[in-house]
């Protein structure tokens, strides 16, 4: 068992919390699956019960280039078809993901991490016009963990780079779905002809 | 002269063909009329082009999955174990289904997918009805097979056999199969798949297996009591392969066009084919109804067409698939500029015919 076991498993639980949660959007809940799902692959990994690398780094990828991206989307227009339902925000996760897949065949290896970091700065840049200091906190932490993971920051021996992404990750999701019990959810049917019966401001 | 080489594909294509012809035999002996002329030569064009097109374009296909597998596959499979072939075929079939159900509720989907259902037949020659457009998004749904590191000729050979099984199910000349029907795609859910009749609309999506529609909630019985009507709600009206290929898409983007916002012109793309400007996506659950005018009566559709019109038709469907037989045979050698320009030649041979054939059909009405 070694630390990034350990961190992948609170990335993991967090992702759980958020999943199990009805109050959240349907999209932060979609993207939240996507990265729960790299995170278990992660413990598996790390902590040799079933190393299962190429599958964990599939999953990581698609995180970068779909799930950041559905996150972002979700949070940007939360009255969106994206943002509340299974089926647009699927489309949006496979199409996107699609797009990964493209630039991962094309050695353009760039790709995940640029909309994760576009993602990342348009939830920090919406937060901060919300005046919405949680989700401020909860962008900073994501931004936090793209920019040490992507400087191969460490603290050894405890810390590996890829313990600050997991664990500002968790931090910084936990946070962004707190919104949902600030700003309660509208209905589905509500959100998706367009009446807005909970201002976001 | 580049060298011919045999491929499976290029034993498939005549095989097809006779079997077509087969069950044109078979019917006139039963006294059945499940063929008109037009329409299956539309059907067997509409096919070979789609060969011409998907020759090149399904190298895209096997090029993204060759690469994922190598990139990510997780597990090394024992190609003589037929764990391998089985799981593989399973799994296939399985993502078939979520392909196949797109291709139906996702408009921009439903566009690539609708030329295969915009015969108002149905008989073998409708399995020939492909779509030129549908390899650009396909082979997304397939990489789950990809990370699980099953190797490409597995995925290929899995994938012909479940397109070939696919075959055999386009026909009325076979009525229900007892016990069969439980599990497996048959001729009798098949034709439901295609009909157009409320019941029929959005059910039955399996390629080999009906499992997945009883899993889904998507299955539906045969109705000896609603005889199928074959087709799309709105029909093609048009003998011409190219336009059979674009006449949704055109549509579709003319209705985006239209739109004032933003929201609307997306769910032109990504929504429910039913789905009209201003509706909730959620409520939508059917095709739009039987009300849009067709340009042309059923009648018309039905006659036959002029002589001439069908003697080259014939004539153009035996040329075209011996050059597809070359050209598939010949293809490697050539140079990808080259493949390029066959490919479109070919799809100007067959919109200028289509062009001819719907003029003169009609009188000189244009189908649009």
């Amino acid at each position: 068992m070694n630390s990034l076991a350990l961190s992948d498993g609170v990335l993991l639980i967090a992702a759980l919390v958020i999943i199990m949660k009805p109050s959240a959007s349907t999209g932060l809940r979609l993207s939240a699956a996507v990265f729960g799902a790299a995170a278990l692959l992660g413990v598996l990994r790390f902590s040799t019960l079933l190393p299962l690398p190429g599958m964990h780094s599939f999953f990581s990828g698609l995180g970068a280039s779909a799930a950041y991206p559905l996150l972002a989307a979700a949070f940007l227009w939360p009255d969106s078809a994206v943002a509340q339902s299974w089926r647009f925000a699927s489309i949006f996760l496979i199409i996107s993901g699609a797009f990964g897949l493209i630039a991962s065949a094309l050695e353009f290896s760039l790709w995940g991490n640029i909309l994760a970091m576009l993602s990342v700065i348009a939830l920090l840049l919406r937060s901060m016009k919300d005046r919405d200091v949680m989700a401020v906190i909860g962008s900073g932490s994501l931004l936090a963990a793209l920019l040490l993971f992507s400087s191969q920051f460490s603290l050894p021996p405890a810390l590996q780079p890829g313990d600050f992404l997991h664990l500002f990750m968790a931090l910084g999701l936990t946070l962004m779905a707190t919104r949902s019990l600030r700003f309660p959810q509208q209905t589905t049917s509500a959100a998706l002809t367009g009446v807005n019966l909970a201002p976001m401001d | 002269m580049p060298e011919f080489i045999f491929s499976p594909t290029i034993v498939v294509i005549p095989l097809l063909i006779c079997f077509v012809v087969i069950e044109l035999g078979i019917s006139r002996l039963l006294g059945r009329s499940v063929y008109k002329f037009q329409d299956s030569i539309t059907s067997i064009n509409i096919g070979i082009m789609s060969q011409f097109v998907n020759a090149t374009g399904a190298i895209i296909s096997a090029f993204m999955y060759a690469i994922i597998q190598a990139k990510y596959g997780t597990f090394t499979w024992d190609l003589t174990s037929p764990f391998t072939w089985v799981f593989s075929l399973l799994l296939y079939d399985f993502m078939y289904y979520w392909v196949h159900r797109t291709g139906h509720e996702v408009n921009m989907f439903w566009a690539s997918h609708i030329t295969h259902h915009s015969s108002e037949q149905f008989n073998l020659s409708t399995a020939l009805r492909q779509a030129s457009t549908g390899f650009y998004f396909k082979w997304v749904f397939y990489m789950p097979l990809a990370i699980l590191g099953i190797p490409v000729q597995v995925f290929v050979i899995i994938g012909l056999i479940d397109l070939l099984y696919q075959v055999w199910v386009h026909t009325q000349l076979v009525g229900r199969l007892g016990w069969l029907e439980l599990f497996l795609v048959t001729p009798s859910n098949h034709r439901v798949h295609h009909g157009k009749n409320d019941y029929c609309i959005d059910k039955n999506y399996g390629g080999v297996f009906s499992v997945w529609d009883r899993l889904f909630g998507t299955y539906a019985d045969e109705r000896s009591e609603e005889p199928v009507r074959f087709g799309i709600k709105t029909p093609l009206n048009s003998w011409n392969p190219v336009w059979s290929n674009l006449h949704y898409w055109v549509g579709m983007f003319r209705k985006a066009g239209a739109q004032s916002n933003w929201r609307d012109k997306l769910m032109c793309f990504f929504g429910e084919p039913a789905w009209v400007p201003g509706s909730n996506p959620a409520e939508v659950t059917a095709k739009s109804p039987l009300t849009e005018q067709s340009p042309l009566t059923e009648q018309q559709i039905d006659a036959d067409s002029p002589a001439l019109i069908r003697l080259s038709g014939l004539l153009m469907t035996i040329v075209s698939a011996g050059l597809l037989v070359l050209y598939l045979g010949s293809k490697q050698q050539l140079p990808p500029l080259v493949q390029i320009l066959v490919v479109i030649f070919a799809v100007l041979v067959f919109a200028s015919a289509g062009l001819l054939w719907s003029k003169e059909s009609k009188g000189g009405a244009a189908h649009e």
